[in-house]
C-alpha cells in the first residue's frame, strides 16, 4: 500500500483527513474572522489564521488587544483512535495572554479521537476571544488570576465565527 | 499452543491479575512469567487485593514475583522463570514480548487495553482480556487471535468508547487516573479463575470450546452466564496490521549512533511511541530542547511534572535529514532501548538487543 495525500496508507484515516479539510475550508469561506492553511508537511498540519479580538502581553506588562491569531493544528496517524489535546496544537503567535495559553501550547479541554477540525476551530476560537476560559488551574496562573478580576469585559469578540446568512426580504414602500 | 514450554505474559497486577499469578504458576507447562504493571501497593489494596500487610508500599511486581517464587522455585526442569517489568505496558519494548505465547490483560484502564491490543496484533500473539464490574457484579473474559479479518478489542467500540478513554489534563487538572473498579476481592477471584479456566482451555488447544473470539460475563448478582461471539467490524479504527517478520539486529543502543541506525534502516520509527525534538513544563514553563523518545512521558527536572510537546515539535519518525546536530547521540541516549522493534523505510522491523 502506497501513501497517499495525507501521508497515510490507512484509508480510514485518508477518508477522515479528506473530510476535515473539506469541512474546514468550508468553514473558512463562511468565515470573515477564519483563513485556514495548509502546509505541504505530513502528516497533516494545518495553520488556523484567526482574524478575532484576543489579548497579549507585551514585554512591559501591559496587556493590549491584538487582531491576528495563528494556531497550528495536527492530526497524527492514530488520532482517530488516540488523543493527546495538548500535542495537536501549537499557538504561533507570541505572548498571547490567556489562562489557558502558555508559551506555543495551548489547552482548548478535553478532546475526544477524532474530534472534528471544525469543532476544534471553534474551540480555539472561544478560547482566544475569552469565550471559553478556565478559571482556577489554566496554565498561565497569572493570567488566570487577572481574568478572575476582568470577567466582565469578556468575551473579548462577540462576532460569530461563522457569518451568518442574511435572509432579508426587501419591499417596496 | 500445545508445547511443552509455554510462555505467559500478565500485564495489570490489581485485584484480578494478583489473583490469577498464582493459578499460572501452577500449570506445569507454564515456564515463563512475564509481569508487568508500573505501581506500588498501597494500604487501601488490603481490602481488595490479595496481599499481606508486609506488602503495602512494595512495587506490585516485586511483592507478587517474590509469592510466585514461593509457590514454584524457579530452579530445575520445572521451574517456573519469573520476569519482572515494572512500567506501563504501552512504554514496555515489544520485543521483549515476542516470545510469548499469549498476552493476558488485567489492566483497569482503556487506554493500556487499547495498547495491548495492538501489541498483540502486530506480534501476531494470541490475547486474553478480563475485567470486573463491582457496582453489577459482572466479570467478563474475552480472547482474541490476532489476524486481518479476525475481531480485535476495539472491533466492538463505538464513539463513547473512545471517548471513555483516559486523558491527561496537563493544563492543570490532574494525571489520567484509571478508574476504580469497585470490585470486591471475591469478584476478582471469580474473574482471575474464570480466565485461568480459559487460559488453560487455549494452552491444551482446546479451541472450540474456548472463549477465543468470544465474550464470557457472568453475572453474579442474577446468576446469569453469557456468551456472545466477536464479529470482525470492518469499520474499526484499529487497522489489524499484523507484522508477519520480525528480523533479529545485534545493535547495542548505548554504542550505536543515530546515523549509523540510519544508515542500516533509512528511517527511524518505534511504534506506539513518538520523537520529541522539544519539551516543555507546564507547570514552571522549564523548556528543553533534544530529540529524544517521549516514553515514559518525560519529567519536568525543577518540578516533576509531566513536559509536553506540540505536534510540530513531534515526529513519528525520523530521517538523516530531520536529526541534524542529534546524528551522533546513541540509541539509548535519544531513548531507543534493547528489545525495542524498530522499523525502518523498506518496512522491516527489527529487534535490538544488547551485545
Amino acid at each position: 500500500m502506497s501513501e497517499n495525500r495525507f501521508g497515510s496508507d490507512d484509508p480510514v484515516y485518508e477518508s477522515f483527513m479528506r473530510r476535515q479539510l473539506e469541512e474546514g475550508m468550508e468553514l473558512a469561506n463562511a468565515s470573515d474572522l477564519l483563513r485556514l492553511h495548509v502546509p505541504p508537511v505530513f502528516p497533516p498540519h494545518f495553520v488556523a489564521e484567526f482574524r478575532c479580538g484576543g489579548l497579549i502581553r507585551e514585554g512591559d506588562g501591559e496587556i493590549e488587544q491584538a487582531s491576528e491569531f495563528h494556531v497550528g493544528i495536527w492530526f497524527p496517524p492514530d488520532y482517530l483512535r488516540r488523543v493527546e489535546g495538548l500535542e495537536m496544537l501549537r499557538m504561533f503567535t507570541q505572548n498571547v495572554w490567556h489562562p489557558n495559553i502558555r508559551a506555543q501550547y495551548i489547552c482548548i479541554g478535553r478532546l475526544t479521537p477524532g474530534t472534528a477540525l471544525v469543532d476544534i476551530l471553534y474551540q480555539i476560537f472561544e478560547v482566544l476571544t475569552y469565550t471559553k476560559w478556565n478559571t482556577a488551574d489554566g496554565m498561565n496562573r497569572a493570567a488566570c488570576a487577572w481574568a478572575r478580576e476582568h470577567q466582565a469585559e469578556f468575551p473579548i469578540d462577540r462576532r460569530p465565527l461563522k457569518r451568518r446568512t442574511l435572509s432579508l426580504e426587501v419591499k417596496p414602500l | 499452543m500445545q508445547k511443552e514450554r509455554i510462555e505467559i505474559a500478565v500485564a495489570g497486577i490489581g485485584n484480578t491479575g494478583g489473583q490469577l499469578l498464582p493459578h499460572l504458576a501452577r500449570m506445569s507447562e507454564v515456564r515463563r512469567l512475564t509481569i508487568i504493571d508500573p505501581d506500588f501497593y498501597e494500604p487501601a489494596n488490603l481490602l481488595t487485593q490479595s496481599i499481606d500487610r508486609i506488602d503495602v508500599d512494595r512495587p506490585k511486581v516485586a511483592a507478587q514475583a517474590e509469592k510466585l517464587r514461593r509457590i514454584r522455585p524457579g530452579i530445575g526442569e520445572s521451574g517456573l522463570e519469573i520476569v519482572a517489568l515494572r512500567e506501563r505496558i504501552e512504554d514496555v519494548p515489544r520485543g521483549l514480548l515476542m516470545k510469548c505465547d499469549l498476552l493476558v490483560s488485567c489492566l483497569p484502564s482503556r487506554d493500556s487495553r487499547q495498547h495491548l491490543n495492538e501489541i498483540a496484533w502486530r506480534l501476531g500473539k494470541p490475547w486474553a482480556d478480563c475485567g470486573v464490574l463491582g457496582s453489577q457484579s459482572l466479570a467478563r473474559v474475552n480472547a482474541y487471535a490476532p489476524g486481518p479479518d479476525a475481531p480485535c478489542l476495539e472491533c466492538a467500540w463505538g464513539p463513547s468508547d473512545y471517548s471513555a478513554l483516559e486523558q491527561s489534563y496537563i493544563c492543570g487538572a490532574g494525571e489520567a487516573r484509571d478508574y476504580p473498579t469497585m470490585a470486591s476481592s471475591a469478584l476478582g477471584a471469580l474473574a482471575a479463575s474464570l480466565l485461568a479456566l480459559e487460559i488453560k482451555k487455549l494452552l491444551s488447544g482446546n479451541l472450540a470450546q474456548s472463549v477465543l473470539g468470544r465474550q464470557l460475563v457472568l453475572d453474579a448478582e442474577h446468576h446469569i452466564l453469557q456468551v456472545s461471539e466477536l464479529r470482525r467490524n470492518p469499520y474499526c479504527r484499529f487497522d489489524h496490521r499484523c507484522w508477519h517478520s520480525i528480523e533479529p539486529w545485534i545493535c547495542p543502543p548505548e554504542n550505536t549512533t543515530v546515523a549509523e541506525a540510519l544508515n542500516a534502516l533509512g528511517s527511524l520509527q518505534v511504534e506506539g511511541h513518538r520523537f520529541a525534538f522539544e519539551l516543555l513544563c507546564p507547570g514552571c514553563g522549564h523548556q528543553e530542547k533534544a530529540l529524544r523518545l517521549n516514553r515514559p512521558p518525560s519529567r519536568c527536572p525543577k518540578c516533576d511534572r509531566r513536559m509536553v510537546t506540540s505536534g510540530f515539535g513531534l515526529l513519528d519518525r525520523i530521517d538523516s535529514e530531520l536529526v541534524g546536530e542529534y546524528a551522533n547521540f546513541t540509541l539509548a541516549k535519544i531513548g531507543v532501548r534493547a528489545g525495542d522493534i524498530v522499523s525502518g523505510n523498506a518496512r522491516h522491523r527489527r529487534v535490538l538487543e544488547a551485545a
